[in-house]
């Protein structure tokens, strides 16, 4: 389905696209999903695999919803090539509820208690305000000063070797930065969060004692978390860990099950994987992605009217952010956009401006329209 | 497609039809936004005032006084056993709560407990293999000058079949109650509780998402380690969107209390749902002795209905007919055995007569 042109609706005094028609949704998340995907949901939603009943009315401990999950892990190890020695944990919440479950498993790992973490945008400083309750929290490179328009570097030698971790978040949604590479920490197991761009491009796990990442961008709708973690980091939590919170309960058992899950999710987990698959996993989405994000940024680049946000060599590939000469021209130009059905493009309200999140379900049509609505209304208003 | 069974699945749970159908329908474009709810910002305005919504429908059905605030959570009950102690367990000093203890999931509450305090369980009804509830006396000569910060009871307990019918007065003890499978099955005084709360996968909607209703006096108590999460004050105040909620499965809550309201409300619940449990119990008492409810009678559970025929070979083969004949998901728990039909609210009165059928049939082909 193309998202048909967008047709007035003087009740809700916006431009409106008919029912039943799909938009470009550059939501940073939840966030748009392929449309074969919703298909298989609505499938399952009366009948799921013949069993008389609604995917979300069965027990988690069917049969059939034990081999969604079981196929969902294996399809995760394959896709981002998960070496043997680390677990993959299907978790509840999103990536916020990860601030604090990092801390409770790993803060105790050296007996120094200490971890440290970089600043490189709101959901970092969120993470190192929330870790600070659980131990001694420092954070030693930051990009305050330069209103985190990239992140750091890290001098392998200023790692302090008796951090318990090292914590980063490689890419930041709110600014539109990510880490394209990553730094060597030693003997201090690096920590990401990778909530908005898992499954964007490959990945060296190696590098990482735990990478996590909320669903709603890349993996499956809100309300399900994933960790990779090292199996020697399990084992250290907090006595005072929720069960569900402790990484080690869900590593012991085969599908990372302690209680119901939001099963939901897990179905859609499970299709999003096939998903990925189909699209020639996840090196070919990369490419797919680089070429996506290179078409705005060409545009920036192009431009004097629009300004990015993100130093060059800092740019995300899954969230572009930049601003408009006025607040006036911004409004309208977000006015348009929704219009032309292109939606969700304001920036998080922590911030303004505009961004466009391309997460892996972004097809190229949907960001070659927003190119060409911004050079339309760049000619018009520049 | 196949036809649609009746479901007995202890949770997740069938949920009414309607609302399947509706989720259906508007999976692509939610309300001709062009995406799906899904796929659309918890900030976003089209979400909030679902949110806002189903708080309200949730206090209008449940008829929740003004000085109690609702927190949607992420986990299901499980997440509650360790936010009910981290939120009120440092109330006193003393760091001690009372549990009374009359299944498996109140034992698990238990254990779970045990990190944040001092846990007693003066009552139990183990020794009954958890065919009862202690009496209401009994529970408030525990209570009386106890010192703890809460007490609390497993209101309807899944596994065993039994409930609690009537609560304790504890005075100034704030009781709290897990109601998780049996929450706006019957009206229930909230304001004889300190909390009530409950996983969403019974009667609400799917899996991934409890609610607290939490009496405004009992926040502000949390221990410093509580995640942000985890803490009822902070939810409260965002109205649980502290952080990205489970959207769809609070989209399909809304859809649930909405299907609850046009039904007639909680009281109308209660009269199909003892009239339901009426149905099945009345089968098995005509062959008793072919077949053993687990609780006894003045405990029985109008939600879950466990008993057990004379051998485990039996329960297995009733298990397996009854699924043939379109009866889903009858055997039960893994760690019970036995029968277990689970009948929400979602589960249609000819779903009951229907088994209450099978359940004679079955009796007289093999008694």
């Amino acid at each position: 389905m193309t998202p048909s042109p967008g047709k007035a609706n003087p009740a809700l005094g916006k431009a409106y696209p008919a029912p039943g028609h799909r938009v470009y949704n550059f939501s940073a998340g939840p966030a748009t999903l392929p449309l074969s995907v919703l298909e298989k949901a609505r499938e399952a939603l009366l009948d799921f695999q013949g069993l008389g009943a609604s995917v979300v009315e069965v027990s988690h401990r069917t049969p059939e919803f034990l081999a969604l999950i079981e196929e969902s892990l294996a399809l995760l190890r394959e896709l981002l090539a998960v070496p043997e020695n680390y677990r993959i944990l299907l978790l509840h919440g999103g990536g916020q509820l990860q601030f604090s479950m990092v801390p409770f498993n790993l803060i105790a790992y050296r007996p120094a208690r200490k971890a440290l973490y970089t600043d490189t945008g709101l959901f970092a400083s969120r993470a190192v305000e929330i870790a600070a309750r659980y131990g001694f929290v420092s954070v030693p490179w930051h990009s305050r000063e330069t209103d985190y328009d990239r992140v750091p570097e890290i001098d392998p030698a200023e790692v302090d070797p008796e951090a318990s971790y090292l914590h980063i978040t490689s890419n930041n949604t709110v600014m539109g930065t990510c880490w394209h590479t990553f730094p060597d920490t030693g003997g201090v197991p690096l920590v990401a969060d990778m909530t908005s761009e898992i499954l964007s491009r490959t990945l060296d796990l190696r590098q990482f004692g735990l990478i996590y990442a909320g669903a709603q961008k890349n993996l499956a709708p809100a309300g399900l978390s994933m960790a990779i973690i090292r199996e020697d980091l399990l084992g250290h939590a907090l006595p005072e860990t929720p069960k569900l919170m402790n990484y080690a309960v869900f590593a012991e058992d085969r599908h990372s099950m302690a209680n119901t899950p939001s099963s939901f999710s897990v179905f859609m987990l499970r299709q999003m994987m096939d998903w990925v698959k189909e699209q020639g996993g996840v090196a070919a989405l990369e490419q797919r992605n680089r070429d996506k994000a290179a078409i705005l940024y060409r545009l920036l680049d192009e431009s004097a009217f629009y300004r990015g946000f993100a130093l060059p060599e800092h740019r995300a590939i899954m969230n572009v952010t930049f601003d408009l000469p006025d607040a006036g021209l911004l409004k309208r130009f977000l006015a348009e956009a929704d219009g032309e059905g292109l939606m969700s493009l304001a920036g998080h309200h922590a911030r303004g401006a505009v961004r466009a999140s391309i997460y892996n379900a972004m097809p190229v049509e949907g960001v070659q329209a927003l190119a060409d609505f911004m050079t339309e209304f760049q000619r018009r208003h520049g | 497609m196949t036809e649609r069974a009746f479901n007995f699945s202890a949770g997740p749970a069938m949920l009414p039809l309607p609302v399947l159908q509706r989720v259906r329908e508007e999976l692509l474009d939610y309300q001709g936004l062009g995406a799906s709810i899904i796929e659309i910002s918890h900030f976003s305005e089209a979400f909030t005032s679902l949110m806002h919504e189903t708080e309200q429908l949730l206090v209008e059905l449940l008829e929740v006084p003004s000085n109690y605030r609702i927190a949607f959570a992420h986990g299901g009950a499980t997440m509650q056993f360790s936010m009910v102690p981290m939120n009120l367990i440092a109330r006193k000093p003393a760091r001690k709560a009372l549990y009374v203890e009359t299944g498996h999931f109140s034992k698990s509450a238990i254990a779970e407990a045990g990190r944040y305090g001092t846990i007693e369980a003066p009552l139990s009804t183990r020794e009954d293999d958890f065919r009862s509830i202690p009496s209401l006396e009994e529970v408030e000569t525990a209570a009386r000058d106890s010192g703890a910060s809460y007490l609390h009871i497993t209101t309807n307990n899944t596994m065993k079949g039994t409930r609690w019918s009537e609560f304790p007065s504890l005075g100034e003890l704030p009781l709290v109650g897990d109601a998780t499978s049996e929450i706006l099955s019957r009206p229930i005084d909230i304001s004889r509780f300190g909390v009530l709360y409950a996983g969403a996968q019974k009667n609400m909607g799917p899996s991934g998402v409890s609610v607290a209703i939490v009496r405004e006096d009992l926040l502000g108590h949390a221990l410093p380690l509580t995640p942000k999460m985890l803490n009822y004050t902070q939810l409260a105040r965002d109205h649980s969107l502290t952080n990205t909620a489970n959207t769809f499965a609070i989209y399909v809550i809304n859809l649930v209390l909405h299907w609850v309201k046009t039904s007639g409300g909680v009281k109308e619940m209660e009269r199909q749902n003892e009239e339901k449990a009426g149905l099945i119990y009345a089968a098995l008492d005509r062959h008793a002795g072919f077949y053993t409810p687990h609780s006894r009678p003045e405990c029985r559970s109008t939600m879950n209905v466990v008993f057990r025929l004379q051998d485990e070979d039996l329960d297995e083969r009733f298990a397996r007919e009854a699924n043939a004949e379109g009866l889903y998901a009858t055997r039960g728990h893994r760690l019970m055995g036995g029968i277990r039909a689970s009948i929400y609210n979602g589960m249609p009165s000819e779903g009951a007569s229907s088994l209450a059928g099978f359940i004679d049939e079955f009796a007289r082909r093999n008694g």
